[in-house]
């Protein structure tokens, strides 16, 4: 920027270091930070998290069902294409989604649910979109998703509707146990040094805002509907 | 933004006497105040919540310069630039930059109180770039010209019908005879005439909430999704933070995050947040194809050696501002800079130094509400009252104030003159109060004065009826 013979870089790390009273090559710091980011241990988790699985899922759903989404069960995922179908029936919409490409809706009977099935990402002309959650978490109603050919992130946001299907047994109590479901799967996909996929959205509600005068209106930008489909052990 | 703070006492009586501005306001109590106290009482481990977020974020700025080297490896690793920008001035001149090497026309943005802090949109709009704010609040203030008067609500100060003369005067393709009378058709319309923006953006820019030291992930929390659309649909994508963002882990992030929203509008957890680095994987389907932090000081070093550091935990959740009997009646713009109530009270003498900035710290009772629901346990109030000591020191204190504080002090530390003092003045003040009001008498300000009425002393000093009790019962 300036013919200063530090970069910015330098000084804003040198004026950190003489703030702090510290030196550059302090091994005991360094042994600190590198020892807190190795771990990544957690912090306190609060007891609503820690439920056995039926209760876990009914307070998932409940929560959700707050937050202004609606919720529904299915025993398997072969149900998946006539649970959407009624869905978007119930909407008023019309039978045409647009998904990733994640083999969980391959093998599923689309036609025989008269529904249209598209993949890929959505450059804002698809009403409605369907996605499969890596996680949902019943402390505060909240999917996980993570972004990759399966999921495009662009599903999860331009949509008017979106439905997201996640897994019973994907049902977490916390934050932490989902965080550490997909450092795990990111670590055997072997995702580079960050570890993680370029984006994790965590997903609590409808798109909303309170802006004019506080009053909470559904739709400001994201999906004006979200609906969860939870697809049980069978 | 050029600060208007040294006006606060003049805006803060036209805020006063603004009877628009006070129906706006009557929601901040109504809504954030009711509904975090509610969100809180639903989490037994709030409080317990709280304590770990301080430690986390005191942790990470003792440790600031170690995390943010280990945070830029990361960005880097995961394929993302990383700039470094001493001032406002060096950060707005990035990110044009960037601007500029992209062929960028229009620029999409997300709310970011940093970019209100060093000006951006200013910058960039006289660099020959399309600005569009995109969250609602943010461009209901952008088509007005005004700055944000809330943190997280920066068009708190406005009613409904306001709003649609501004819809009515800015979007004329749409046509004139629309219904637009309910806050879901204006959302609505926003939405319509965003929605073009999001997909024709060159560029996004987002401030972020966190800069996660493990990972490289920005993380960025709205209700909208508009960060998320900005993030994902422009092919570049700018990250523009403040280097005091820093937390250690993904685990410490999810833990400030359970008390972010919580302490700002109350809800359990914001609608979307949003943990991102790097640009779109090679098989990633959407996404930026490059992407940018900028890490800027502005102030910040300096701050984090000064007896003010710990204001640098704070997270911008606006509770000290909902809950500040000052901003409930005066609004945020009377503060005259980027960041009002408690807050900016602190923050803004350090940006614009302590003469521009002298009203802020001296616009408080002291109730300490501030630090009461600060979920980051910034001891508001005292940091206020250095700053006050520093304005004394450095003379900026009104004499008439200065000599009232040495008369006062004078008397404080010799209590045979300060009873004395008042066994003569009690016995003169009944007997000139009985016959007119004693308010016209006394030498207070004015302001104070004027709308109340110095109650009359009883007869005697509590000092002289508490001996006469002793005395009695003694006696007994």
């Amino acid at each position: 920027m300036t013919d200063h013979p530090l970069s910015a870089r330098d000084r804003i790390l040198g004026n950190v270091r003489a703030a702090l009273k510290a030196t550059e090559n302090d091994n005991a710091r360094t042994f600190m930070v590198q020892k807190r980011l190795k771990l990544h241990k957690r912090n306190l988790i609060p007891s609503r998290a820690e439920l056995p699985m039926e209760s876990k899922v009914r307070l998932f759903q409940t929560t959700l069902e707050g937050q202004s989404a609606s919720v529904a069960k299915i025993a398997a995922a072969d149900a998946l294409p006539g649970a959407v179908a009624q869905y978007l029936a119930s909407q008023n919409l019309e039978k045409t989604i647009r998904t990733g490409d994640d083999p969980i809706f391959e093998g599923l009977d689309w036609d025989g649910a008269m529904i249209t099935r598209s993949i890929g990402a959505t450059a804002g002309d698809d009403p409605v979109a369907l996605s499969m959650a890596n996680y949902g978490v019943c402390e505060t109603g909240t999917l996980f998703l993570t972004s990759g050919p399966r999921n495009p992130t662009s599903l999860s946001f331009l949509p008017m509707t979106h439905i997201i299907a996640v897994n019973e047994r994907d049902i977490v109590g916390s934050y932490e146990e989902a965080w550490d479901g997909i450092r795990l799967a990111s670590d055997m996909e072997r995702r580079g040094a960050s570890g993680l996929p370029r984006t994790v959205n965590l997903i609590s509600g409808a798109s909303r805002t309170g802006d004019i005068e506080q009053t909470i209106i559904l739709g400001a930008h994201g999906p004006k509907n979200l609906h969860v489909i939870i697809i049980g052990k069978a | 933004m050029k600060p208007l703070s040294h006006k606060f006492r003049e805006n803060a009586g036209k805020a006063l006497d603004n009877p628009t501005l006070q129906t706006a306001l009557k929601n901040v109590p109504e809504g954030f105040v009711a509904k975090r106290a509610k969100a809180r009482s639903k989490l037994p481990e709030f409080d317990a919540l709280t304590e770990q977020a301080q430690q986390i974020k005191s942790h990470a700025l003792a440790y600031l310069d170690l995390y943010l080297e280990a945070y830029e490896k990361q960005v880097k690793a995961s394929g993302g630039h990383v700039h470094w920008a001493g001032s406002g001035t060096d950060a707005c001149n990035i990110i044009s930059g960037i601007c500029r090497d992209a062929g960028a026309r229009l620029v999409a943005k997300s709310k970011s109180m940093v970019t209100e802090e060093i000006a951006l949109n200013a910058h960039l709009e006289a660099s020959g770039f399309e600005v569009i704010e995109t969250d609602l609040g943010e461009y209901l203030i952008q088509i007005r010209g005004e700055v944000p008067s809330h943190i997280i609500g920066p068009a708190i100060h406005l009613t409904k019908e306001q709003i649609v003369d501004d819809f009515r005067r800015i979007h004329v393709d749409l046509p004139t005879d629309r219904v637009l009378d309910e806050p879901e058709s204006i959302v609505n319309e926003a939405r319509l005439i965003l929605r073009d923006k999001f997909l024709n953006a060159d560029v996004g820019i987002t401030g972020a909430n966190f800069l996660v030291a493990e990972t490289g992930a920005a993380v960025i929390v709205t209700n909208e999704g508009n960060a998320d659309l900005v993030q994902t649909l422009p092919e570049v994508h700018i990250v523009v933070a403040t280097i005091e963002k820093i937390v250690p882990t993904t685990e410490d992030a999810t833990t400030i995050l359970r008390v972010l929203a919580r302490s700002a509008t109350g809800q359990e957890i914001s609608t979307y947040t949003t943990f991102t680095s790097g640009p779109r994987r090679e098989s990633d389907p959407d996404g930026p194809r490059e992407t940018h932090v900028i890490l800027i000081d502005n102030g910040r070093t300096e701050l984090l050696a000064s007896e003010f550091h710990e204001v640098l935990r704070c997270i911008r959740c606006g509770a000290c501002m909902n809950h500040c009997p000052v901003y409930q009646s005066v609004g945020g713009h009377a503060y005259g800079w980027t960041y009002p109530g408690p807050i900016g009270a602190v923050l803004t003498p350090s940006h614009v130094g302590i003469r521009e900035g002298y009203h802020l710290p001296h616009a408080s009772s002291f109730c300490g509400a501030c630090e009461e629901v600060c979920p980051m346990g910034i001891p508001l109030p005292a940091l206020m009252r250095r700053w006050r000591n520093r304005a004394y020191g450095e003379g900026l204190t009104s004499l008439r104030q200065r000599l009232a504080m040495k008369t006062w002090l004078w008397f404080a530390k010799r209590p045979r003159a300060y009873h004395f003092a008042t066994s003569i003045f009690i016995p003169v003040f009944r007997m000139v109060g009985r016959r007119e009001r004693l308010a016209r008498f006394l030498p207070l300000p004015k302001g104070w004065v004027r709308h109340r009425a110095f109650p009359l002393p009883e007869g005697s000093t509590f000092q002289r009826q508490w001996k006469r009790r002793r005395a009695g019962e003694v006696q007994q």
